[in-house]
């Protein structure tokens, strides 16, 4: 795969990661199951790239993360949004969808 | 910046990778588990669940690869690789290691220490807020000699002179201490109130005295330094408004400075008013010291001419007060600064450049052993070079190495650093300038970790640079260690000895210079006898002995029961001690003179002696006659030196000639004093300053009215100076119980330590040569040992074809004698250039006198040589067999 193709499929996971914990924190396993229901099973998530993801971003400072234990007293790793990564997943939406947008227009001016 | 921020928070991972990869480890079994559930809840049996739920989750160590490679910091991860790689290498040439370290760190440390000193003494200003303001007021007559201010001018000249916003007036004595603790004299400051406003430093407590109180009869007060609140009133906070008896007064204590202050130095602990008497007769003693502040933004030279304006009309106003001089360029503006390190400058510039030479041969040295240590590796490198490792990589493990062993040394240097200006520190003199300024701090720090930096970077680049890029290139070759001492890197390493015997041979050079100078300095004659005498100075303070006709009185007594003491051969005192400089002096007239405005005004330094001093100190008189009891009243008499003789009456005898010093009688009339003998020359101020023309008074008051309250005694005992002491403390007992006799030295102490400066200078110098020395000779040995060995082939060919091992021998004798002797061209080129900075410290000798540079080459030769002995042996003793069967 070149490299742009990489940066693009990782600022795609990169976005849905940010997507899914605007709603609620979750750990690792339930973004993963998230992304794959409202994607009604279209996006499987590949977790090599998951958990690489999830580091990167929290580097950046785009989302931070806490042990916690769940109500069925078990411990997780839950991940939550800052107000920072709040800002960046806004302006990645905006760039998806008018990256989409130009796509489509391109495909509907060339006739099939 | 996110990649900033990125680097930060790895940065920040760096001491918890353990903590890390548990995480990882539990958030990927959680994950496993939940997948095994969700699977479990959809109908998959358990087992089947738990297969398939690893399977989807994909291949664990890939993923935790990933993480980590999240996790990594590429530099910091190479640099530690390289580390380990080149601290492996080092451990496997623990000589050269060794070697390296120790010139590093020898070499460095010395340098360290001695900029940190430089930077506390030359480069800092002076601990006062905006010191640059800070002058000294001098009175100049002409012939570059330097005095203080008279009463008159004190008075005078406050508010007078543009551009000074404050103007103060002190002077130094030793004052007795009593009450509250064991009597004690201690050094003291009488000042004007003006003083702390020109060195604008308040007390830490209480504060300093003010006009009013600096005036007879109101000024009852004392500032003490911190020191002394220590260690006599045990740090008490309480200690404002309690009392202090001083020479004898009760006066309260107002105010405590703060830990660093002493003016004008360390020394000193106590301040009190000067309160100078306005209706005092006293026109012509200079024995006040004038320091002002300049206003803000004030032009030191336009105030110069403002004060020179000042002094002509005050030589109007005041008849006398400058001697013949009418026109009067008197008042002279100087930095404190100046005064204040003056003197040193010159001394501690000749150390700096003495130990810049020696970090420059230890870094010439470093140059060389890397040189060598990476030919005798280029077989190595070579194949490195071959399995397909980069320049870089090769460089890269160098400067590891580099690194590594300039943060050893550095840390080293420091360690050596700080001893070095601890024991500067323990070992100057007390009185040396700007002492408690000196301290370990920030400076030595840097010194030492950049000077390791300089060292090693250029050491590393002479030894890296040029020959590795030709030289890695070549194919392998077969194990031929001749061929790998190329002509390029040879030449490199003799040009580095050349220059390391150079170097030397300039420090050599100069230390021998200050060595024979400080010989001639402890050879001079200083005009008296200082064998087996003791010296202590007693203080007759004015409140214990109101009367003041009284004082030499007292002061007669006591010299005649010390004298009375068994062991005492003959004793008497006097106003100052000669050899410590502290001389006033006032302007003479000689009587029947013709008044010759354009001449300069003649002055002499003044002492007040008792009847035997010139017999107690062992002065020989000229002519005339030495003071009788007559001469302690009625006709003035003086005796005087042959300086002043000579500079007086040049023509003709001294005696019976008469000299006006300053007494004018109630009709206003001049009194003159009668000269009744003539003394040789005495050294007052040190062994460097020609003697001056100096008067002695009998044991009387002085002809303005003033009486001489501080004498020192000077005691010649039969044999052990120190084994009359008690007998001279019991005989001061009788006369007065409560009376200390301080600062007992012997004579010879006295002496010697008005040479502990040249001392100083000339230890150091010898130990960097000395250093120096050693580090070159070595080098040489390096180089022969080296290329001695790695031409073995070639003269097993020699021996084989005929050549006898002792030409062999001569062959590499004469090798060294030409780098010796270009070495030692350079040096002298070297020390000629810099010779005048020695030229100042000099007494007695010239710089470029060619002796000195004589000795030091026949010393450097002779060591080279001693050098290479053994090498040129090992040549000799080839086996011409064995090398040649190599092949």
């Amino acid at each position: 795969m070149t490299d742009t193709a990489r940066t693009n499929l990782r600022g795609a996971v990169d976005l849905l990661i940010l997507r899914t914990l605007a709603s609620d924190p979750t750990h690792g396993w339930g973004i993963s199951q998230q992304i794959q229901e409202l994607s009604d099973g279209v996006l499987e998530m590949n977790q090599g790239s998951l958990y690489p993801a999830l580091q990167r971003l929290q580097q950046k400072g785009w989302i931070e993360s806490e042990w916690q234990v769940t109500d069925q007293n078990r411990r997780a790793k839950v991940y939550s949004l800052t107000p920072r990564g709040r800002r960046e997943l806004k302006r990645e939406t905006e760039r998806w969808r008018r990256h989409a947008r130009a796509v489509e227009l391109v495909l509907a001016g060339i006739p099939a | 910046m996110s990649l900033l921020r990125t680097l930060l928070s790895r940065l920040r991972l760096l001491p918890r990778r353990t903590d890390l990869e548990s995480d990882m480890h539990e958030e990927f079994e959680f994950h496993i588990e939940m997948e095994t559930e969700r699977l479990v809840r959809s109908g998959v049996p358990e087992g089947e669940a738990g297969r398939l739920a690893v399977l989807a989750f994909g291949g664990v160590e890939g993923h935790r690869e990933a993480v980590r490679d999240g996790w990594r910091i590429p530099i910091v991860e190479t640099a530690v690789r390289e580390g380990r790689v080149a601290l492996r290498s080092l451990r496997r040439s623990p000589a050269y290691a060794g070697a390296v370290l120790i010139t590093m760190g020898a070499a460095v440390g010395a340098a360290a220490a001695v900029f940190t000193v430089v930077d506390a003494l030359l480069v800092r200003p002076l601990p006062y807020p905006e010191a640059e303001r800070i002058h000294t007021l001098w009175a100049d007559f002409g012939d570059g000699r330097t005095f203080g201010v008279t009463q008159p001018e004190a008075l005078e000249l406050p508010g007078r002179i543009a551009g000074v916003e404050h103007f103060g007036v002190w002077a130094e004595s030793p004052v007795n201490l009593a009450g509250e603790g064991a009597p004690e004299q201690v050094r003291g400051v009488f000042a004007s109130a003006g003083l702390f406003d020109v060195l604008a430093e308040a007390p830490v407590l209480g504060r300093p005295f003010t006009a009013e109180e600096d005036r007879p009869g109101f000024d009852d007060v004392a500032v003490l330094s911190h020191g002394l609140w220590s260690r006599r009133f045990g740090a008490d906070p309480a200690v404002l408004g309690r009392a202090i008896r001083t020479d004898g007064r009760t006066r309260t204590i107002i105010g405590v400075m703060g830990a660093g202050f002493g003016f004008p130095r360390a020394d000193v602990e106590l301040w009190v008013p000067l309160a100078i008497d306005p209706a005092s007769p006293n026109v012509f003693d200079r024995y006040l010291r004038a320091t002002v502040r300049l206003a803000d933004g004030a032009d030191p030279s336009a105030v110069a001419r403002d004060a020179r304006r000042v002094g002509s009309e005050l030589a109007v106003e005041i008849p006398d007060l400058y001697g013949m001089r009418n026109v009067v360029d008197a008042l002279n503006l100087v930095p404190l600064r100046e005064i204040v390190i003056g003197d040193v400058r010159g001394m501690l510039l000749v150390i700096l450049s003495a130990v810049s030479l020696v970090l420059l041969i230890a870094c010439s040295n470093v140059a060389n052993l890397t040189l060598a240590r990476r030919e005798a590796r280029m077989g190595e490198l070579r194949m490195r070079a071959t399995l397909g490792g980069s320049r870089a990589r090769l460089l890269g493990v160098a400067i590891a190495e580099g690194l590594i062993l300039a943060a050893t040394a550095g840390v080293m240097a420091a360690a050596l650093a700080w001893l070095g200006v601890h024991a500067f520190i323990n070992l100057a003199p007390p009185d040396f300038p700007r002492l408690s300024e000196v301290g370990v701090g920030p400076v030595t720090l840097a010194a030492a970790v950049g000077s390791s930096i300089v060292v090693g970077g250029v050491a590393s680049l002479l030894a890296w640079a040029g020959p590795t890029r030709r030289q890695t290139r070549r194919p392998l070759p077969t194990r031929d260690r001749a061929h790998t001492a190329s002509l390029g890197a040879r030449r490199v390493r003799q040009a580095l000895v050349v220059s390391q015997l150079g170097l030397a041979l300039a420090l050599l050079a100069g230390s021998g210079l200050l060595v024979r100078s400080l010989g001639e300095l402890l050879s001079v004659n200083p005009g008296f006898r200082a064998e087996q005498m003791l010296t202590g100075t007693v203080l007759l303070p004015a409140a214990e002995y109101p009367v003041p006709e009284l004082v030499p009185e007292v002061h007669q007594r006591l010299v005649e029961a010390i004298a009375a003491e068994p062991g005492v051969r003959t004793v008497a005192s006097s106003s100052t001690l000669p050899m410590t400089g502290g001389f006033n002096s006032l302007s003479y007239r000689v009587e029947g003179e013709v008044e010759d405005p354009d001449r300069d005004a003649r002055t002499a330094d003044h002492q007040v002696v008792t009847g035997d001093y010139f017999e107690a100190m062992g002065i020989p008189l000229r002519a005339g006659r030495g003071f009788t009891d007559a001469d302690r009243s009625g006709t003035l008499t003086v005796i005087v030196s042959e300086a002043l003789a000579r500079e007086a009456w040049p023509e003709e005898d001294a005696i019976g000639r008469r000299i006006h010093l300053g007494a004018r009688n109630d009709e206003g009339e001049r009194e003159f004093h009668t000269v009744v003998g003539v003394a040789d020359n005495v050294l007052h101020h040190g062994p460097t300053v020609e003697p001056r023309s100096s008067v002695y008074f009998p044991n009387r008051a002085l002809p303005w009215g003033d009486v001489v309250r501080g004498v020192v005694l000077v005691v010649r005992a039969e044999g052990d100076p120190y084994g009359i002491l008690p007998g001279v403390r019991r005989a001061i007992a009788t006369i007065d119980p409560n009376l200390p006799l301080a600062r007992v030295r012997k004579m010879d102490d006295v002496v010697s330590s008005a040479v502990v400066r040249p001392r100083l200078v000339a230890f150091l110098l010898s130990a960097f040569a000395g250093v120096g020395l050693i580090i070159a000779s070595a080098g040489v040995y390096g180089l022969f040992a080296y290329t001695v060995s790695c031409r073995s082939r070639e003269f097993g060919v020699r021996l084989a074809l005929g050549e006898s091992p002792a030409g062999l021998r001569q062959g590499v004798v004469r090798e060294a004698g030409a780098l010796v002797l270009i070495g030692c061209g350079v040096g002298t080129m070297l020390f000629l250039i810099s010779a005048r900075l020695v030229a100042g410290l000099l007494h007695g000798v010239s710089a470029y006198d060619p002796l000195a540079l004589l000795t030091a080459a026949v010393v450097l030769s002779g060591a080279a040589f001693a050098a290479t002995y053994r090498p040129a042996l090992l040549a000799s003793r080839t086996d011409p067999g064995k090398c040649l069967r190599v092949e």
